[in-house]
């Protein structure tokens, strides 16, 4: 194929722009679906992705588009992960493209993850085209839409696609733009092997289907190829391009183009997103450059409600993680939850995901203890450690420094919220860096905010506080001095493992009482009395009791009727199952999360 | 009209008990549970009755119903009818079955006309082999009775009455929305001892709204004073969707731990008086339990007929649905069954339980493993409440102390499913 006649591409956008009801109407246009065949948002294949009308993994299609029903041009669409979790195989994503459509919304503007995205493209050197979507609606501004573009991303937006994904209003458009402004790929097919993994998955036929952009050289079925980064050598088995439904072999990839590989892999921990696959024999002597092994960001407990479910929570996660490199899990004990796992993800976001996933799709109920990021500890020995996990957080006095992960957020907002914003990231421990105003009415702030502060319910605080409206983006900056303790709860006298946290000295008093009082709300009074306390180390700094009860019974049963009295004792019994059991005191799952939930106002 | 008040008419539910010779009638031991064996011997059949504390059910249709063009009369004469046609086919399903006590309830079925309670006692008799003597209750609300009309229930052969007295102080009377007063207690009492009743019940309660430890004090004075061979003391249970519920705040209500010292003034002051706490909730003269309620706890069978009742024949528990038109107009009243449930042996056992265990004397550990190859397990999960003071066993019978009775649901859940 000739090179001249491809264009491979990627759709970048905040959340709820529109980016996969785009990516709909563009399959529909090129015929690649017809209508009939249409389900609304094909891209976002995952039940959980339709519902959150969020993109959590990469996808690719071929499409095919006359241009001027003259020449056929192929269009290669590479979805891209729509959250910051997710921002790493964002860039990888845009990596194999020469371009990209930036969706703006016409009514909202743009917004935190608009910027983050723009700028990712911007260093992956991508010819941007801007796609001002939702003019159907009656609060579309296209003229203020397309400020926003020059002003705040200072790219031009004369001219630019105005469109309507939902109705499919100036579709046509689109697709001109990119095959006008997007660069054909360079690249030669005659020197050795280098292509692009940005995504891959593991099917249960075909074993890891690996997708990737040839940047140069050409792979085809039988060749060895390398994975740069681990050397492990494979034989291809097939070779082919990604069509909506599935996918349709072709027997080579050559440079430009966009496909996939099979190659008998086993794990997904062979094929890392952003590595280069080269010849086994003869390959290229350097791979492409960005690529990093990426680390799950947030740490936390899973358990079975019923401890009975513990295989099936393992078969689980082994089931997820063949699909999600991301996701990390390793067995853990808590005396008061039992057997589990510590996984790690790559963000809150992540974390939810997979929660929902085990318990939709693999009808699981699971108890999630409070999320931890990890800290660097330099011990008096002169050893370090991360901790990803608070029981295994050494006492306070092996601890020389402390250390916790900060991030740099970006948060854009109408200007009516900067005040109770700045508030929200002043409690949670933000260093302001600056501000700027995007327009009259909405303003850019950056903050430094330490990461544990964020996993939290940083993100429903912060949309709380600007009635929806304020974005959000962050990445990771490094390991920053801190002071931290470790923070217990104890029952009757007992520490509850799965309750313990790490969090930082000034923050322990406040939080030690508020989560004592969400605990005595939770836990059912028994006919002891039960005393909650929160301590660091051996210091208690706050106590709650729940009382005991000291009043129930069922004083009359009316004429005969004992069944009201019978379905009393079954509900007990009902309530009973899924109560946790810690030494005297019988904790409900919904005591665990409450705990994860601090800002109410 | 459809069915706007048919949650109001928890309505007159009777039910039947059977009897099995050989077990002394004054002994309310257990011999419930041992007549199930036995389910082919003749029984009882004891009116009994419904509700909660909310008002009672014709009473409310007068009241709501007076500008609708609807005859309360014919519909109390058609219910009537209803019931008989109900307790006689029951009667021949059963082969005019032996009971030992009937008991005519439903909040206040004295709202029929003395000759529609006439009709519903001569069915009775004709369908039922029915001892003489036999504990026979009618309950009533003060204000529906008077000389005249106990006279005649009790010339119907009825010889116990239960009336709802509540308190003895009119403001709290009111704020439970009740329409007598403590001189319409007072009276009742007099006119139905003048009528020869000589088995007679008060009920009061506690933890009512406005209610204080001295006024409770005078209520349990007063009852004492008109000296009824019967008495019990419910507390008040607010019900979701009661009148009460819904103005709940408009009232102060007595605190969990007022609330069991209210109940604790009870126990102690009616056994001061001479009435044993023989229940949960009922306290008699000695010799004066209520038979056809120990029934109940000893699970033995009974009828029960009317919307919303209750039944237990052959080992199987069935319901009536709660409204009265249909009930009115069924022929046959299998189109008005709610629920049907066969026990098995475990569902025994379990009720067993929870029912012996309302009794002062609580659950016989001999019966519980006759019924059980787990009744040491049961009884193992006894031990914590036996050393925290909740429980005790003394002569083979496992019961709840005052104390544990507080607290009996939570104890009761432990103790059946672990």
């Amino acid at each position: 194929m000739k090179k001249e006649l491809i264009r491979n591409f990627s759709i970048i956008a905040h959340i709820d722009h529109g980016k996969s009801t785009l990516a709909d109407r563009l399959l529909e246009a090129t015929k690649t679906l017809t209508t009939r065949e249409m389900q609304d948002q094909v891209l976002d294949n995952m039940e959980l992705e339709k519902e959150r009308g969020i993109t959590i993994k990469a996808r690719a299609v071929k499409m095919i588009y006359r241009h001027g029903d003259v020449q056929e041009y192929t269009l290669n669409l590479i979805d891209t992960p729509g959250h910051v979790d997710f921002n790493y195989e964002v860039s990888r994503s845009l990596n194999a493209c020469e371009g990209a459509l930036l969706i703006v919304d016409a009514t909202q503007g743009v917004e935190a993850q608009t910027l983050a995205n723009a700028y990712l493209a911007i260093d992956a050197d991508l010819e941007i085209v801007p796609v001002i979507n939702k003019i159907d609606l009656p609060s579309a501004d296209i003229g203020r839409a397309r400020n926003e573009i020059e002003e705040i991303i200072g790219i031009p937006a004369e001219g630019c696609p105005a469109v309507s994904a939902k109705t499919g209003q100036n579709i046509e458009d689109v697709l001109k733009a990119i095959v006008e402004q997007i660069p054909a790929p360079a690249g030669d097919e005659n020197a050795p092997l280098k292509a692009l993994i940005f995504d891959s998955y593991y099917d249960s036929y075909l074993g890891v289907v690996v997708n990737v952009r040839v940047m140069d050289g050409q792979v085809r079925i039988g060749d060895k190829i390398k994975m740069m980064s681990t050397g492990a050598i494979f034989d291809v088995v097939e070779v082919g391009v990604m069509e909506p439904f599935g996918l349709s072999k072709t027997g080579v990839l050559s440079a430009g183009e966009v496909g996939y590989i099979t190659a008998s892999i086993k794990t997904l921990s062979d094929t890392n997103v952003g590595d280069t696959i080269t010849n086994a024999e003869n390959g290229a002597s350097k791979p492409l450059s960005g690529f990093k092994k990426v680390h799950p960001m947030v740490y936390s407990g899973i358990y079975p409600e019923d401890g009975a479910k513990y295989e099936d929570l393992r078969d689980a996660l082994i089931k997820l993680q063949l699909n999600d490199a991301a996701l990390t899990y390793e067995p853990e004990t808590s005396v008061a939850l039992g057997f589990g796992f510590r996984c790690g993800f790559l963000g809150l976001l992540h974390m939810e995901i997979i929660q929902e996933r085990l318990e939709r799709e693999f009808n699981l109920d699971i108890i999630t203890t409070a999320p931890s990021v990890i800290y660097k500890i330099e011990k008096r020995n002169g050893e370090t450690v991360y901790i990803d996990n608070p029981s295994n957080y050494p006492s306070q006095d092996e601890i020389e420094t402390a250390y916790e992960p900060m991030v740099k957020a970006s948060i854009i907002t109408p200007t009516d919220y900067i005040g109770g914003i700045m508030e929200l990231c002043q409690d949670r421990r933000g260093t302001f860096i600056d501000m700027k105003y995007l327009d009259k009415t909405r303003a850019e702030l950056h903050y430094h905010l330490p990461l544990n502060e964020i996993i939290y319910d940083f993100f429903d605080a912060l949309k709380s506080r600007s009635k929806g409206y304020a974005s959000l983006d962050y990445e990771f900056i490094g390991y920053y001095k801190s002071r931290l303790v470790k923070l217990d709860f104890l029952l009757n006298g007992d520490i509850v493992d799965a309750l313990s946290f790490i969090v930082h000295e000034e923050k322990a008093y406040s939080r030690a009482r508020k989560i004592a009082e969400k605990l005595k709300e939770n836990i059912p009074r028994a006919l002891f009395e039960i005393p909650i306390q929160a301590a660091i180390g051996g210091k208690v700094i706050a106590r709650e009791t729940v009382k005991a009860m000291r009043k129930d019974v069922l004083a009359k049963c009316y004429g005969g009727d004992i069944t009201r009295k019978k379905k009393l004792l079954e509900k007990q019994k009902e309530g009973k199952k899924k109560m946790r059991r810690l030494g005297t005191v019988e904790v409900t799952p919904e005591a665990f999360m409450a705990v994860l939930k601090l800002d109410e106002d | 009209m459809g069915n706007r008040y048919g949650n109001d008419i928890a309505g007159s539910v009777q039910s039947g008990n059977r009897e099995i010779p050989g077990y002394g009638k004054n002994d309310y031991g257990d011999s419930g549970y041992l007549k199930k064996n036995i389910s082919n011997l003749p029984d009882i059949l004891n009116q009994q009755n419904e509700t909660d504390i909310s008002e009672l059910s014709f009473s409310k249709y007068e009241k709501d119903l007076v500008s609708i063009d609807f005859d309360i009369f014919k519909l109390k004469k058609n219910y009537a009818d209803a019931l008989c046609r109900q307790i006689s086919l029951t009667g021949e399903k059963y082969g005019n079955p032996k009971i030992s006590t009937v008991f005519i309830g439903g909040g206040t079925p004295t709202v029929l006309r003395p000759y529609d309670i006439s009709k519903i006692t001569d069915t009775v008799y004709r369908f039922f082999d029915v001892p003489k003597d036999i504990e026979f209750t009618i309950e009533a609300n003060p204000e529906t009775v008077d000389l005249e009309n106990l006279s005649e229930y009790r010339e119907m052969g009825i010889n116990r009455i239960s009336l709802g007295m509540q308190s003895a102080c009119d403001t709290e009377l009111k704020n439970i929305s009740r329409i007598h007063t403590f001189k319409s207690v007072q009276e009742a009492v007099i006119n139905a001892r003048k009528a020869g009743f000589d088995n007679l019940n008060l009920d009061i309660m506690y933890a009512l709204p406005g209610q204080t430890a001295e006024s409770f004090k005078v209520t349990l004075d007063k009852v004492i004073s008109l000296s009824p061979e019967h008495i019990s003391v419910y507390g008040l249970q607010l019900e979701e969707g009661t009148p009460l519920f819904n103005n709940r705040k408009k009232f102060i209500f007595p605190d969990e731990d007022e609330e069991n010292a209210l109940n604790a003034l009870a126990i102690s002051v009616l056994s001061e008086n001479g009435y044993r706490r023989y229940e949960i909730s009922n306290y008699s003269k000695p010799g004066f339990e209520c038979k056809h309620n120990l029934n109940y706890w000893t699970l033995g069978e009974y009828f029960g007929f009317g919307p919303a009742s209750h039944s237990f024949i052959d080992g199987k528990r069935y319901s009536i649905k709660k409204d009265i038109f249909d009930f009115c107009s069924s022929t046959d009243f299998f189109n008005v069954i709610k629920t049907e449930e066969e026990l098995t042996d475990e569902g025994k056992t379990e009720e067993y339980i929870m029912l012996s265990l309302r009794l002062c004397r609580g659950l016989s550990a001999d019966i519980l493993r006759s019924m059980t190859g787990n009744a040491e397990e049961y009884l193992k999960r006894a031990d914590p409440y036996i050393k925290e003071g909740f429980m005790e066993m003394k002569d083979g019978y496992l019961r709840f102390t005052p104390k544990g009775f507080n607290v009996s649901n939570t104890v009761l859940s432990k103790i059946i499913y672990g």
